[in-house]
């Protein structure tokens, strides 16, 4: 039996989807869980928490579904921080911006109990082949993708759904896979089928650039995730390893911990508050369809020196989605919540669950 | 796909003979092993996981059909045989299939790779997780781009919504469980 400090329970299962569900998102503003799928489609769910005896109880309920339109498989979603828009991005080389018309009632529902229609606002073409990656910066102003023609591509979110790029970054030799934002600066990051990681900054006489190249994973690097306080960013690769990079000057990024556990790829990470001090939990998953929890910490600088991360695995569940490839691990953003995680699996379900200290 | 050819004169090499049949259920196009059509015997036994073993995984990848010599196999041409089929020790579900391309070009090795992958995506149950790779030599120093692309789901899945790639894909398969008679040894 595991000895380890926490368990990890099911909450439900989140049923629908007709082929693989590649990715989840929670709505930062609105109790609203999204998924996407091979199936071309995004389910939302809503859910409310209870608290009943002692016992959080926590109750998802299938709100509607978007069929998107998208040509193939739809690979990632992204809320804006206002939780109004949803951005989709497919293996058909677009961009989905969705929203709800707001005439007809800001809520999930209107006056009488009745869905408002997700819509297509804007499809933001550009990228050549498959678009794998989305992320909207904390502000809300900038809009991130990537894709397999190696590039990352800025857009500046305009009123009205209007998109203007500003900036495309030829830095990768291979496919990107992955792009995420800093937590509170305009900092992004991109990763690699090239084994890399890139961190660009915009300068504000001249374009977006790219300010460092982070090396040392030996194969694709699939997973971004900075940390809550932005002082690291963690990744997730082919190579079974999950790295945390440090910062240690304004725009120098250090390797200061190699996470190791996975038998398999890994094909997503989440970095989320957790519960108590420390820097947080960090989720991990992927193709040996383990959860990995680790807590994370720092110990207190030494004199004239500097703290060191400290990482401890805290909860571990293998099979989370039965025999199936888990591709996508996202903390709950909200208060109260933050034991809670969703995760997306090859058997094109999304479970919900809690991590339980003993 | 080119219509250059690369190897305009294969070595074609003696096929044995199947010395199993495959169920009923191992249909060329079935997604899964268990798609409910199976009569009522196999239920019965469904209480049991079923081992697989390197002779049936061969069995099920023997008769795709080369890109290049569409009326060739891949076991006619050598590019797969059983004792290239290598089960994990510690999990049996996890096994890597070796292949062998006739001539050290990229673009085909990849295709054949690929539709390995998708015969076995197709045939086996959802728990074997299958790696494929060139054998190690036979593909000069090219042979890691292809194994990574082989072994990239993402890429893989992107693959199979290109309905030029697919198209030509499922001609290879059409003739998986199609046995051409056993030249004389």
């Amino acid at each position: 039996m595991d000895s380890l400090p926490a368990r990890i329970e099911l909450i439900t299962q989140l049923e629908g989807h007709d082929d693989r569900s590649w990715h989840v998102a929670w709505n930062p503003q609105r109790p609203i869980l999204a998924s996407c799928s091979a199936d071309k489609s995004v389910r939302l769910y809503t859910y409310k928490s209870l608290q009943e005896a002692e016992k959080a109880s926590l109750t998802f309920t299938y709100h509607t579904t978007i069929p998107t339109g998208h040509g193939k498989t739809v690979r990632a979603i992204a809320w804006s921080p206002s939780g109004k828009t949803l951005a989709t991005a497919s293996f058909d080389s677009n961009i989905g911006i969705w929203a709800q018309d707001e005439e007809e009632g800001a809520g999930v529902d209107d006056d009488k109990g009745r869905s408002t229609e997700w819509e297509c606002m804007t499809l933001l073409e550009g990228h050549e082949t498959e678009c794998k990656s989305i992320a909207y910066s904390s502000s809300g102003n900038l809009l991130a993708s990537c894709s397999r023609d190696k590039t990352v591509w800025v857009w500046e979110v305009h009123p009205d759904y209007d998109f203007e790029c500003m900036g495309v970054l030829m830095e990768h030799s291979q496919d990107v896979k992955c792009v995420a934002w800093h937590p509170h600066e305009e900092i992004l990051a991109s990763a690699s089928y090239d084994d890399t990681i890139k961190l660009y900054v915009d300068d504000p006489s001249e374009d977006w650039f790219c300010f460092a190249t982070l090396t040392g994973h030996e194969s694709t690097v699939w997973a971004l995730a900075f940390s809550p306080d932005g002082r690291y960013l963690a990744s997730g690769s082919d190579d079974k390893t999950v790295r945390v990079w440090e910062r240690v000057q304004e725009h120098k990024w250090e390797c200061v911990a190699v996470l190791k556990g996975h038998e398999r790829s890994v094909y997503s990470i989440s970095w989320g508050k957790g519960s108590g001090d420390g820097l947080g939990w960090l989720a991990s998953t992927g193709g040996d369809g383990t959860i990995h929890i680790w807590a994370m910490s720092s110990t207190a600088a030494e004199e004239g020196g500097k703290s060191t991360l400290v990482h401890k695995l805290i909860a571990r569940f293998p099979c989370a989605h039965d025999v199936s490839d888990v591709n996508s691990v996202v903390w709950c953003p909200h208060q109260g919540l933050e034991n809670v995680f969703a995760t997306a699996g090859d058997d094109g379900l999304v479970r919900v669950w809690r991590v339980i200290l003993a | 796909m080119s219509s250059e050819v690369f190897n305009p004169n294969p070595t074609v090499f003696a096929t044995a003979r199947s010395n199993r049949g495959l169920p009923a259920h191992y249909k060329a196009n079935s997604l899964w092993l268990d798609d409910g059509t199976h009569d009522i015997e196999e239920d019965d036994e469904s209480n049991e996981v079923e081992v697989i073993d390197q002779d049936e995984i061969f069995e099920l990848i023997r008769s795709i059909s080369d890109p290049e010599h569409r009326s060739m196999t891949l076991e006619q041409l050598a590019v797969v045989s059983a004792p290239q089929i290598t089960f994990d020790d510690k999990t049996p579900d996890r096994l890597t299939v070796e292949f062998t391309p006739t001539v050290p070009h990229c673009g085909m090795s990849t295709f054949i790779g690929l539709s390995i992958r998708v015969r076995l995506l197709r045939s086996l149950p959802q728990r074997y997780k299958v790696d494929i790779r060139v054998k190690p030599g036979s593909h000069q120093s090219e042979h890691a781009p292809v194994n990574k692309q082989l072994n990239d789901k993402e890429r893989v899945a992107a693959a199979l919504e290109n309905p030029a790639l697919l198209e030509v894909l499922e001609q290879c398969l059409s003739t998986v469980g199609q046995h051409p008679e056993p030249t004389a040894a």
